[in-house]
């Protein structure tokens, strides 16, 4: 970077004071925007923090004047200064539909979105989108604004873009479809990039090469970026300051090791908390915040948090909308923690215990961590563990090479023009009481293998054993129709997509009492269903007098808790949950993680749990199968596969997982792929995974199939040369200088943290 | 592209057989054939039907011949020959009554279409770039009371109105003076004069129709997020929603050339029979009583063809226009 970095003081580009955007809505004005002050400081990144809801999104979109009808900029100013010569400008005073206004967007400051494919028009060709923007701010002639366009490109690592500037969006991956926007974002050389949770719609592989991109991208221009997210993760990757919002205002402002170190609003902490680590020791139970944010439309009295707040004080922070406290030159909380009058304004404070104020050079964590049952109890200990691996208990499920392909059908006499195998002959067992992460990137087939043992998809070969306690095996690969009932309630799924999979006319009574109906000999009398769907909204924790009321009526969490008690009412024995968190923020997903590990113990469930956030995943599973392009290419013990990974795909989906710790960031220890995943119709020859493996050697790579082969410790590794490979080297050969070391890619726990 | 076309013109040729197997099917599936309503016709005159003068017709037109062998008949004729068969009615080839009503019909059909169109397209923009707004709620309740008037309603109450203002008969193509008379610019105006009723009475629900879904379509559209991002990167409004929202909004637009002209044959029907129009639509109808089955066997067919070429041509312009329909079938 730039001497900016060095300067104690660097130049504000972008100083937003007391910004208020309202939405005046039929049921009454909602404050997503409610007197924000930010800084971004020139060359610098900003990351702005908070779960969905608090108005990160409407915060960015109105300094470019983006808001739509009913909303709208209520009050405060947008100083915007892009270089020294120039003087301020009020963005907000500015007409949203203006001709100066048009001329920052774009030119001044760029604008990347969360959903790539969707920001891209389908209509044009990436190239024609790129030449418009150029043209749009410069006097280029067509020919130069197209050479411009290739050349940006190529800056954002578009392999061959020269055929890509004719590619349409929907012929290129996601991340292929956020290198566009970011080259369409910066094509202008603009002075700030605002990136709107740029990543949160990719895979880990994809996000950790697109942040290494824009790392680079603003090393060479020297532009700064606000980037918002609510990936604290993230946060500590790519932040130099941090500023947290949590209903639509700030809450706390710091340099982004002070946030990470010691974090001064308690809502900070509890985000913190909330996070899943790849250094978490397995199994404890997350620390979730309480309850959800609550719609702008009925913010609280007082303080917005004190609702959730761990340390919020009676008749002080209900009532009193707490003051800014600058506890640091560059840090700054909103929280009546630190007002030093606090006791003296309110009697009632008296009879609270002293709240512990923290001196302005030294903050200190701000509240006493709770163990809210911190979890010992419903967690199995060692011993259990042991007994579920040791073999004493047979496998609940066993795949054995199951295939399912695709036929995707081509021409007039509709024959079958190639196969996708989605599936490509996969082994697995799953052992009763255990969860069993299945991870991989998007496309790689985990979710087809979890339908087609759920068998909501028909698999082409192989076979199905399924074997409840006391009885025969049986393969349910051979089952047809009815004869599959007696099994679709022991086997269950959650589904992704809290909003999509619950249908909307029915109400909770209908939705989650529909699975006893369809047993063969189950309840169908009408009156205990509702008793059992009672019982079980209960314990999924949601009210029973839900029971009457449509999906729309609930949050995404609490929609999520609808679909765990539609899949636990027939008592299953086996649980696939397919992405069942990934769609859920921080908080949200913690509550319902620690919600999954308490029914597993009451319930004594199985899970097979599919999903590609590896921090979750090394949080629940007690075994990990890492798929590539329909094939198992690693199995181990969740702590094994993570401490010791043995197969050079998963040690590079380990890297790419953003480490929440600011100090751990940087090149050390990062494998990137290189590539996106390669057609699964026309998979590469011999180990499918040699296009994109930094070891690839000549010997057998490109022309044998490696076959999962178990090692000790029952870890299984698909890899010709797994005995003989040093994973904890780095990308090959090119840099030899920089070599990682163990700690670097096993991501030992850091108990200091 | 090339390949596509092709192949959408190889699949219209079964449609095509398809077609005129189940209108031909179709027409014969009353009891009896035309003979049999020759004769009780004559019957009720009081003449008794001559059985050889019967037996004679039958031979001449086939009819006594299996119903297959008949259709093949009529299909030889029509691929071989251009022979649409005998008219029993009419005593007159088929090809010679539809060359007379069938271009006034494709004539009327395309002036509707464009009606339809010019008058859609900037009310449907409109509405959607102000929704909400006192223009969108008057153009939505017009459109309403054109989709809910029926068309020969329409038709009535235009002729009475435009005969209360304008004086003078608008039933028919011509007025009587130019009925028979060369074609001359006089002849041309009297015509315009005459053919505003019907494009209007036919393209009213077509129009509504198109408003509504335009509308909605837009809307839609217009919250996506490539807008937000084209705002973003900042471009003009006007050059926004031409370049963008819009382009992905005309493909009703396209697709109305396909299921238009059905609708408009059907509608013609009645519209035709009220407003007294040489089209096909009212002749049909006449064929189907008097079951003169080549007359109507042929209508329907003609009429089906057009519109299975009306769709081709919408589904090419459809991927002409919009890449994503043009790459998924490459």
């Amino acid at each position: 970077m730039s001497e900016d970095l060095m300067s104690p003081k660097t130049r504000a580009l972008l100083t937003i004071e007391d910004l208020r955007t309202y939405f005046h809505t039929g049921d009454g004005v909602v404050k997503a925007v409610d007197g924000v002050d930010l800084e971004v400081s020139a060359g610098k990144t900003l990351c702005v923090v908070g779960e969905s809801g608090c108005g990160k999104s409407m915060m960015a979109r109105s300094v470019l004047g983006l808001i739509e009808p009913p909303g709208r900029v209520e009050s405060g100013a947008i100083w915007w200064q892009p270089d020294l010569e120039r003087e301020h400008v009020d963005l907000a005073a500015l007409d949203p539909r203006g001709e100066r206004l048009r001329r920052v967007r774009g030119a001044e400051i760029g604008m990347v979105f969360q959903e790539p494919i969707a920001a891209l028009s389908p209509m044009y060709t990436i190239g024609a989108q790129l030449v418009e923007t150029i043209r749009l701010h410069s006097d280029l002639t067509a020919d130069e604004a197209k050479d411009r366009a290739i050349a940006e490109l190529a800056r954002v690592g578009i392999p061959q873009p020269h055929k890509r500037f004719d590619a349409y969006s929907f012929q290129l991956s996601g991340g292929m479809c956020q290198r566009v926007m970011i080259a369409i974002a910066l094509c202008c050389d603009p002075a700030l990039l605002i990136a709107d949770e740029p990543t949160t719609a990719l895979d880990v592989t994809t996000q950790a090469r697109i942040l290494d991109l824009l790392g680079e991208l603003q090393e060479q221009t020297g532009m700064a970026i606000m980037f918002i997210t609510h990936d604290m993760g993230v946060v500590a990757q790519v932040a130099d300051e941090v500023a947290v919002m949590y209903l639509g205002t700030v809450v706390e402002r710091a340099r982004v090791d002070d946030i990470f170190a010691s974090p001064a609003h308690p809502y900070t902490e509890a985000l913190l908390e909330s996070i899943p680590s790849l250094d978490d020791r397995r199994k404890s139970r997350l620390t979730a915040i309480a309850g959800m944010v609550p719609h702008p439309g009925d913010r609280p009295e007082g303080c917005g948090f004190h609702t959730r707040c761990r340390a919020a004080m009676p008749g002080l922070c209900d009532v009193e909308t707490p003051d800014r406290h600058q506890l640091e030159p560059d840090r700054l909380a909103v929280c009546h923690l630190y007002a030093p009058a606090a006791t003296d304004r309110d009697p009632l404070a008296t009879e609270h215990e002293p709240v512990e104020t923290v001196p302005p050079e030294r903050p200190g964590p701000v509240v006493p961590r709770t163990t809210a049952g911190s979890g010992d109890t419903d967690v199995p200990g060692p011993a259990e563990e042991i007994s579920a691996v040791d073999g004493a208990v047979g496998p609940l499920l066993t795949v054995s090479d199951l295939r399912v392909h695709f036929r995707v059908k081509h021409g007039l006499l509709r024959r079958t023009a190639w196969e996708v195998k989605a599936v490509a002959g996969v082994d697995l067992e799953i052992r009763p009481g255990e969860t069993l992460g299945l991870v991989g990137e998007s496309g790689c087939g985990k979710s087809t293998l979890g339908r087609a043992i759920v068998r909501a998809l028909e698999p082409t070969a192989g076979a199905i054993w399924y074997r409840d306690s006391g009885s025969e095996p049986v393969d349910l690969s051979t089952l047809r129709g009815r004869q599959l009932l007696p099994y679709q309630g022991k086997i269950r799924m959650i589904f992704q997509d809290p909003f999509g999979s619950l249908n909307p006319r029915k109400t909770l009574l209908q939705i989650i009492g529909e699975p006893l109906r369809r047993l063969p000999n189950g309840v169908r009398s009408d009156s205990s269903v509702p008793d059992r769907v009672a019982e079980m909204l209960r314990t999924v924790g949601l009210r029973p007098e839900y029971m009457s009321r449509y999906p729309h009526a609930f949050s995404g969490g609490e929609r999520q808790r609808i679909n765990i008690a539609r899949a636990l009412i027939t008592q299953p024995r086996l649980v696939i949950a397919d992405e069942a968190v990934s769609a859920l923020d921080v908080s949200i997903r913690a509550q319902i993680l620690n919600l999954l590990s308490e029914l597993q113990a009451d319930m004594d469930l199985t899970y097979l749990f599919i999903s590609h956030d590896l921090s979750v995943v090394r949080h629940v599973c007690d075994r990990v199968a890492v798929m590539h392009l329909g094939n198992i290419v690693e199995q181990a013990e969740t702590d094994r596969l993570f401490d010791a990974p043995r197969h050079p795909y998963t040690t590079a989906l380990l890297s790419a997982v953003p480490v929440p710790d600011p100090r751990r960031r940087g090149g050390e220890g990062r494998i990137r792929l290189d590539g996106e995943l390669p057609d699964p119709s026309d998979p590469p020859s011999g180990c499918v995974f040699h296009t994109r493996c930094p070891y690839l050697r000549e010997e057998r790579c490109t022309s044998d199939v490696p076959v999962l082969v178990s090692g000790p410790d029952d870890h299984r590794v698909a890899c010709h040369h797994a005995g003989d490979l040093d994973l904890t080297r780095l990308s090959g050969e090119e840099s030899p200088g920089r070599i990682a070391t163990a700690r670097d890619i096993r991501l030992v726990p850091s108990k200091e943290m | 592209m090339w390949r596509y076309v092709l192949r959408r013109i190889a699949y219209m040729v079964p449609t095509v057989f398809a077609i005129s197997v189940v209108s031909f099917v179709i027409i014969q599936l009353p009891p009896g054939d035309y003979l049999t309503q020759l004769a009780s016709r004559l019957r009720e005159r009081g003449e008794p039907a001559d059985q050889a003068y019967l037996d004679a017709l039958s031979a001449r037109y086939g009819l006594d011949e299996p119903v297959p062998v008949q259709y093949l008949t009529w299909m030889k004729g029509i691929l071989f020959h251009g022979d649409f068969g005998m008219s029993f009615e009419w005593n007159q080839p088929v090809s010679a009554l539809l060359a007379d009503t069938l271009p006034f019909t494709i004539a009327l059909t395309l002036g509707t279409l464009l009606f339809t169109w010019i008058v859609a397209f900037p009310i449907g923009i409109y509405s959607a770039v102000r929704p909400y707004s006192p223009g969108d709620y008057l153009a939505t309740t017009i459109g309403f009371i054109g989709l809910a008037i029926p068309n020969f309603l329409l038709a009535l109450v235009l002729v009475y109105l435009s005969r209360l203002w304008f004086g003078g008969s608008f039933v028919g193509v011509f007025s009587s003076e130019y009925a028979h008379a060369p074609w001359s610019v006089g002849r041309f105006i009297d015509l315009l004069s005459h053919l505003w009723i019907p494009v209007i009475v036919l393209g009213t629900a077509g129009t509504a129709g198109l408003i509504r879904i335009l509308r909605a379509n837009l809307l839609d559209e217009l919250r996506r997020p490539y807008v937000v991002a084209g705002r973003a990167r900042g471009m003009g409004e006007r050059r926004l929603l031409i370049r963008y929202p819009l382009r992905v909004a005309l493909n009703p637009f396209v697709s109305t050339i396909g299921w238009v002209l059905p609708m408009l044959v059907s509608g013609e029907v009645v519209v035709g029979t009220v407003l007294a129009l040489p089209t096909t639509g009212p002749l049909m109808l006449g064929a189907l009583r008097s079951q003169d089955m080549y007359l109507a066997g042929s209508i329907i067919l003609v009429v089906s063809v057009l519109t299975v070429i009306g769709t081709l041509l919408s589904d090419l312009v459809l991927a002409w226009l919009d890449p994503r329909v043009r790459h998924q079938y490459r």
